[in-house]
């Protein structure tokens, strides 16, 4: 994509996500936390055994960044329907954010109480903030977004994450 | 292992937890967390985006640290605030180092840290803080690690 063309397109999702800062976009009924694929995250974050129990989880409690780490709940969507960087049909997908090439910078997380396997879980997503930077390879978005992470039964909130991306 | 909150002190190092990430451990982490980015992955996708090799996912970033928070405070301590920020990429073979320390001690019995996780060539790849609430000692208990 010629330079001018890809600045026009971040000034274009600038515009658009800027317009979508505070209001809740997605909600989505996560369902119950599966204690297999919360222990299967523990595994593949190869955290050190001395800190899993006999179900393989740290403390009894689903690990603190799985919920945030996640970023399909669903069947998603067949191979054809992808991007050429292979994602699509993710959490971020019902936000304004299309056309920008997202990477993820680092999360601010805090958390409730802890989460058990089969908690019923709620997630609510919104654009917290936008920035517009100039960078090494031209302007750039800094785009913060907010994940809620409830409990469906008694709306406790669980997990509260912001999440910073850089799009491009 | 319990670390309890009279047995804490600001200064405190937290021990060193060491991560070789590799591309096998890439993959079930993009598997497990449906991550289908091919940055983590396709080796010729990271070469055209002009990394050397396939990126080491910004989670899995967050859990090395989590990891040696926990590792550290006991499974069962209670995170209350986590952050951590992504400052250089890592690819796998590196040699991923993270560390910590104490930073503050309050009297509700909340320990908040600084950690973060170094590569090999002592380049800083992902700086952290965090906020871990730790049990009282049982009034006549003793501790048990």
């Amino acid at each position: 994509m010629a330079e001018h063309t890809r600045e026009s397109a971040v000034e274009a999702a600038f515009e658009r996500v800027q317009a979508a800062v505070g209001k809740v976009a997605t909600r989505h009924h996560l369902g119950p936390v599966g204690k297999v694929a919360a222990a299967r995250f523990a595994v593949a974050c190869d955290t050190p055994p001395t800190l899993l129990d006999e179900d393989g989880l740290p403390g009894g409690r689903v690990p603190n960044l799985y919920l945030s780490s996640v970023l399909g709940w669903d069947a998603g969507r067949h191979e054809a329907e992808l991007r050429l960087d292979g994602t699509g049909g993710d959490v971020l997908t019902d936000l304004p954010l299309t056309g920008l090439r997202l990477m993820g910078v680092g999360q601010e997380l805090t958390f409730g109480r802890p989460v058990l396997p089969d908690t019923d879980v709620l997630m609510e997503m919104s654009i917290d903030a936008v920035e517009r930077k100039e960078g090494r390879s031209g302007v750039l978005l800094l785009v913060t977004v907010l994940r809620r992470l409830v409990d469906a039964a008694s709306g406790e909130e669980l997990v509260s994450c912001r999440e910073r991306f850089v799009g491009r | 292992m319990t670390r309890y909150l009279e047995d804490v002190r600001v200064g405190e190092e937290i021990p060193a937890l060491v991560r070789r990430p590799s591309r096998l451990q890439l993959f079930r982490f993009s598997a497990v967390t449906w991550n289908a980015h091919r940055i983590h992955y396709d080796r010729d996708y990271a070469a055209e985006e002009g990394y050397a090799d396939v990126l080491v996912q910004s989670h899995l970033h967050g859990c090395y640290l989590m990891d040696t928070l926990l590792a550290w405070a006991g499974a069962g301590a209670h995170v209350v605030a986590f952050g951590w920020r992504n400052a250089a990429v890592a690819v796998p073979g590196d040699t991923l180092t993270c560390t910590g320390r104490v930073v503050d001690v309050s009297s509700e019995g909340e320990v908040s840290c600084e950690l973060e996780e170094r590569n090999q060539r002592g380049e800083l790849c992902a700086p952290a803080t965090a906020t871990v609430r730790l049990e009282r000692r049982a009034r006549g208990g003793g501790a048990d690690g």
